[in-house]
């Protein structure tokens, strides 16, 4: 926040740029108008860099050498422009997305499985004798380790009493 | 057929739109090249002549700028005009070019002006204010002298130059003026 106005001086000079380039609206520039006619200064601040925007636009053009078409024509010729229409680029690039993020889907999933087959590996001892676990008190199921759900088959058994103390791979049943 | 894809030798290339002769530019119809290179190459030439400082530099970058638009036509948004994209292509080349050549300043190959063509009458007094003005340009950041240059050679609007720069409207704004005060205050002798 300003504690002093600008002076006249200091906004005429600060607009004139805009004026020049007639980016000042109607008011503001009657405004700066007003104040010109009264400030040699300031008149002669926007003389001078309308001089120098003048003399910017009066530099004489540049011509380009001969041959610059030609030389194209030949570059052209040794790989030609791919014909493909603003769609289609479009297009290729959305593909080239999806396809990428596939690409990284399919990776991330691949390391993650195996690091869950790492650390899962050393759980998947040899099961207890069958028969201990058949004698076990079906109501208070043992504890057992929760494995990854990327290690668990799809048909992971669900959260029945029935297969809750089932200690781990299929064993056969025992035979009285 | 649409009247994007008519064939460029049914009519002049000099009066057909300014995306029509890209595209037939781009497949390489007959004239189309040549009236592309002839409507804005000496622009493109000019413009980046300034940002690098060296007339042959300057020309490789032209061709450069070219080739890729005709190369990637398929990618032009017609809402801007065909010499604000070649501006960006062109400026993005040249600022690669110089950060590969940090010896930009030490280098001491003046400007070429060969083939420019001089104004009608040119006085001694104006010709050295013109020499004493190019030289002033290569004293301003660079961010500075393409807006400058974009401005007040080309007459671009405000938008235009934001579009090939890639800044906003009021930085532009802010960079017009700014370059307009260095540049006064370099050429003070000149000023009366």
């Amino acid at each position: 926040m300003r504690l002093w106005p600008d002076s006249p001086c200091t906004r005429a000079r600060r607009d004139a740029s805009a004026m020049l380039d007639g980016r000042l609206d109607a008011a503001a520039r009657a405004t700066l108008q007003h104040h010109l006619h009264g400030c040699p200064d300031c008149t002669n601040e926007l003389q001078q860099l309308a001089r120098v925007s003048r003399a910017m636009h009066n530099l004489p053009p540049f011509r380009l050498a001969d041959g610059m078409a030609s030389r194209l024509r030949r570059q052209l010729a040794t790989a030609p422009v791919a014909s493909a229409t603003p769609g289609q680029n479009a297009m290729r690039q959305r593909l080239d997305f999806w396809v990428s993020a596939a690409a990284a889907a399919i990776l991330v999933f691949a390391l993650g499985y195996w690091c869950g087959r790492k650390g899962a590996a050393p759980e998947e001892r040899p099961a207890p004798a069958p028969d201990t676990a058949v004698e076990s008190p079906p109501t208070i199921p043992p504890p057992r380790p929760v494995a990854p759900s990327h290690a668990v088959p799809e048909a992971a058994p669900a959260p029945n009493a029935r297969f809750a103390n089932f200690p781990g791979p299929v064993a056969p049943p025992e035979r009285r | 057929m649409s009247a994007q894809d008519l064939p460029i030798d049914h009519g002049s290339p000099h009066d057909v739109d300014d995306a029509v002769l890209l595209r037939a530019a781009a497949r390489q119809e007959p004239g189309a090249v040549e009236a592309l290179v002839a409507r804005h190459g000496d622009r493109v030439c000019g413009f980046l002549t300034r940002i690098v400082h060296d007339a042959a530099w300057a020309e490789d970058l032209t061709q450069e700028t070219l080739l890729r638009a005709l190369r990637e036509a398929a990618d032009y948004d017609a809402r801007w005009s065909l010499r604000t994209w070649l501006f960006r292509i062109g400026r993005n080349l040249a600022l690669d070019l110089l950060r590969r050549e940090q010896s930009l300043r030490a280098r001491s190959r003046a400007v070429g002006f060969v083939g420019s063509a001089p104004p009608a009458v040119v006085t001694a007094e104006h010709q050295e204010f013109q020499q004493a003005l190019e030289q002033a340009l290569q004293q301003l950041p660079e961010g500075f002298r393409s807006v400058f240059v974009l401005g007040c050679g080309e007459n671009l609007s405000y938008e235009e130059i934001a579009a090939v720069l890639g800044i906003s409207v009021k930085t532009v704004s802010s960079r017009l003026h700014r370059a307009r005060l260095q540049l006064r205050t370099l050429l003070g002798r000149y000023q009366r």
